[in-house]
């Protein structure tokens, strides 16, 4: 009896005790937001694999500029409508029809094509193998006339300085307009500028900014001549560039604002990026991230020896037979990440070079190449925040 | 030599069953000693009355819950945190990590009473019990939750992270014990009970296995399931156009009656048990219990999915090909697709949680002895293991208890409490392995109580299964 007493008591006294602990109150309204996680997480970021073919403009879009054969080889195409020219500006004051053409001249004022191109390259070198010019003369003149070049020059920026001589047999010869012998018809005349016509293949590798030219058109005198008021000549162009190609060096910067704010930590302790590439392009690609400060002082960079990614392997016409597979596993310790938290600026570089380019191999582009990227990164997480 | 051995046993018993402790539950272990307490019976069939009659009246002569979190406690997840945080209840994520074991559950497991009947004809110790049953289960394996440290320690084709056994299980069922126990000797007794069970509501997890790889370098998942899902439940599935489960109808209530009489799924059980009064001294135990099935046939939907689901990234290419593509989109909808399930309506069956115990007392004095008691728990298809130590009393006619201590769900601190209290023919009783619980309910893992009112008619006339009398049993019996 006594024992049960005992035994009650001794209970009862520690729901008392424990309940003066607050061993029952389960309120939660002071619980920390602060969680100390430990987490080394893996997850896949990326896994993209992309053909030229999906990334070039479609349809009517491609027609001005993207000329894809049936083999999916790609060419760069260029139209340009020039001048036109009135049949009274070139007689001047000379009568529209007569028993002898008499001998005029018309200048052509200058012509300035723009390409760009100069965009494209900062450092480096790139060779086109076959870019060809044809400029057409569409000619409703029923008399005979001859054209010539004048003044033919591609230039490095759009300033009038740095420009060099567009030359070659066909630039710098009279040509012979091609003309209607029934007035109101009108006959096309073509003039074809290519590696054996001219210098073509130095003006386009050397990517300038615009080409500008001028001509002359000059009638050959002697017969009689009939020609209805305001017929008119006009004068276009078309530029192809076939991307068959060899690149050297070439370098692509630039500079993007970046911050990740002023706080000195981070939720992300380390860092480490898996990139596997899948490169069935022929350019190889050498690419780094650098962070930097204010200054543009260089604090770290993304890559602790850059990622490079190998070029596919081509045949003997410039075609890839073989994708390469490139595997890059890059390290973002503590310190790295509060380099990065101190930068400002990324300053990107990427150096482009195709297969084989040092030993003048050149490559050719067809829309179906692609490259697959597969990208993941495992972090850990900051314990401290 | 005899006691020797003895001895030695015993010391290997205690050994064995507190250091593999794992999962027990829900049938107190602490009641298993009891005296005089009708539902002592329900763990061991062979346990006689001292009584010549009893009657459980519904609802009110056992009321049973027990739930349980068998990972950790709340103060292991939220508790004072310490420095700048002492003032403040931290969430301790880490703290939990440590507690977990392999597998752990979530359990819930229930029993309401309808009717108990106990009484002797002859040397023959009758029992009847209708009761409903619930019992629910969900497993959460350690790896799951250590997902929180991430899974770059999972990396590696060859080092998956599998999953298995996480599925739901939970059943609820009406059960008829028909229990009898004789003493075939001065020393032993016998005991079994045929239960004829009638399933109300199923849902088995047959398989719940996921394997989740994470490859070298790109760290591209892949997440393999093998899902098998077996419902029977009271209730009409909404479906949509394409026939698929979107939701039940509202219940009727006035299905409950008609449900909770169905024998459209027909289960029988069996309950096994033995007493063995060795000497002046000892006796031991041993009993097993819910050895049984019940085949689901009413309502039956089996829910399949077994499959491989990828994901290696954001999805760039369609994103440049597709202006109005959203990855969050294609994901959502992939993810769907990959748990769509397959569904048939077979029958299926599912096997009771059976338990085998084993145990012993030993007289102290004429009023008290000392028990040792081994349970093993079956499910999950796992063994789960608890060890209770216990003192067992009777100081005077009115009265009776048990104190305890067990080694279960991976606690070592379980103080378990048993009172009853006898005024008439009515008996007031409270049965718990974990009095800690109801004191530091923070720090426990489990609550499980059994309390209700018996009526027992004619007692004292018997002397079977008593303490008290035990002394006045041995003299009338020459046992050694």
């Amino acid at each position: 009896m006594k024992l049960s007493i005992y035994l009650i008591a001794f209970i009862s006294a520690l729901f008392f005790l424990s309940s003066c602990e607050g061993a029952y109150d389960f309120n939660t309204d002071n619980l920390s937001t602060h969680i100390e996680l430990n987490s080394d997480i893996a997850i896949p970021i990326i896994d993209a694999s992309i053909s030229l073919e999906e990334i070039l403009p479609k349809g009517d879009e491609t027609e001005s500029f993207l000329i894809i054969d049936n083999e999916g080889f790609i060419s760069l195409n260029y139209k340009f409508e020039l001048t036109a020219v009135s049949i009274e500006d070139l007689l001047k004051d000379e009568p529209l029809s007569g028993s002898s053409l008499p001998y005029v001249t018309y200048q052509i004022s200058p012509q300035i094509i723009y390409l760009g191109l100069e965009k494209l390259l900062k450092q480096g070198e790139i060779v086109f193998a076959n870019p060809s010019a044809t400029v057409y003369i569409k000619n409703y003149w029923s008399v005979p006339v001859q054209f010539k070049f004048q003044d033919f020059y591609y230039y490095d920026d759009e300033t009038s300085y740095n420009k060099h001589l567009f030359t070659g047999s066909v630039i710098d010869s009279w040509i012979i307009v091609n003309y209607p012998l029934i007035n109101g018809n009108f006959e096309t005349t073509e003039i074809a500028l290519d590696n054996t016509t001219s210098n073509i293949d130095e003006v386009i590798s050397n990517l300038p900014h615009h080409l500008s030219f001028g001509a002359t058109f000059e009638t050959i005198p002697g017969d009689a001549y009939d020609v209805p008021p305001h017929t008119m000549d006009s004068i276009k162009m078309d530029l192809s560039i076939p991307l068959d190609l060899r690149m050297q060096n070439i370098v692509m910067q630039d500079t993007i604002e970046f911050s990740l704010g002023d706080s000195d930590t981070t939720l992300i302790e380390s860092l480490i990026l898996g990139i596997e590439m899948n490169n069935g392009f022929p350019i190889s690609i050498n690419t780094q991230f650098y962070f930097v400060d204010d200054e543009y002082v260089v604090l770290d960079s993304l890559f602790t020896n850059g990622l490079k990614i190998d070029a596919g392997l081509v045949d003997i016409n410039g075609k890839v037979n073989q994708n390469t597979e490139t595997t890059t596993i890059s390290e973002t310790n503590d310190t790295r990440i509060k380099n990065i938290l101190k930068s400002t600026n990324i300053i990107f570089k990427i150096i482009l070079n195709t297969t084989d380019a040092n030993l003048g191999q050149n490559v050719k582009l067809y829309s179906n190449y692609e490259v697959g990227i597969k990208m993941g990164a495992r972090f850990k997480l900051n314990p401290s925040l | 030599m005899q006691k020797f051995n003895i001895r030695l046993s015993l010391l290997i018993i205690i050994a064995f069953s507190i250091f593999s402790s794992q999962q027990a539950y829900s049938q107190i272990n602490t009641m298993y000693f009891m005296d005089g307490i009708h539902q002592s019976n329900y763990t061991n069939p062979a346990f006689q009355s001292n009584c010549n009659g009893f009657i459980g009246l519904p609802a009110l002569s056992t009321i049973n819950f027990g739930v349980l979190n068998s990972g950790f406690t709340y103060k292991d997840l939220i508790h004072l945190g310490t420095g700048i945080y002492r003032d403040s209840l931290i969430l301790d994520v880490n703290n939990l990590k440590d507690k977990l074991g392999k597998n752990n559950y979530f359990m819930l497991e229930t029993q309401i009473p309808i009717l108990g009947i106990g009484f002797w004809a002859k040397d023959y110790y009758f029992t009847f019990d209708i009761s409903n049953k619930t019992k629910a289960r969900i497993s959460y394996p350690e790896d799951l939750i250590k997902l929180i440290d991430g899974n770059a320690k999972y990396i590696g084709t060859d080092n998956a992270l599998e999953i298995n056994d996480v599925g739901p299980d939970f059943i609820n069922y009406n059960e008829f014990a028909f229990g009898l126990s004789k003493r075939i000797t001065h020393r032993l007794t016998v005991g079994a009970k045929l239960k004829i069970l009638a399933g109300i509501a199923s849902i088995e997890s047959k398989n719940s296995d996921l394997k989740l790889t994470t490859e070298d370098i790109t760290y591209a998942m892949t997440l393999e399931t093998d899902i098998n899902l077996n419902t029977s439940l009271p209730l009409t599935y909404k479906r949509d156009e394409d026939g698929n489960i979107e939701g039940f109808e509202e219940y009727e209530t006035s299905y409950i009656a008609k449900d909770l009489l169905s024998f459209k799924n027909f289960g029988l059980g069996m309950d096994f048990g033995a007493t063995y009064q060795f000497n002046d001294e000892l006796r031991l135990f041993a009993s097993i219990t819910d050895l049984g099935f019940i085949s689901w046939k009413n309502n039956t939907v089996n829910l399949i999915q077994k499959g491989s689901f990828e994901y290696t990234g954001l999805n760039l290419d369609s994103a440049f090909v597709e202006s109005d593509y959203s990855e969050f989109d294609a994901l959502t909808d992939s993810i769907t697709n990959f748990f769509t399930f397959d569904e048939t309506n077979s029958k299926y069956t599912t096997f009771l949680q059976s338990n085998i115990y084993i145990g012993a007392t030993y007289n102290i004095t004429d009023f008290m002895n000392v028990g040792l008691l081994s349970r093993t728990y079956f499910y999950d298809r796992k063994i789960h293991q608890s060890a209770t130590l216990s003192t067992n009393f009777a100081p005077v006619k009115w009265f009776s208890g048990t104190l305890s201590y067990s080694a279960m769900n991976r606690s070592y601190n379980n103080i378990g409490l048993g009172l009853a209290f006898k005024a008439g023919p009515t008996q007031f009783y409270i049965v718990t392995d974990n009095l800690n619980a109801a004191i530091w309910p923070k720090a426990s893992k489990s609550i499980n109580i059994m309390l209700g009112l018996n009526l027992n008619l004619g007692c004292g006339k018997r002397d079977d299964y008593s303490i008290i009398n035990n002394k006045k049993s041995t003299k009338e019996v020459d046992f050694m």
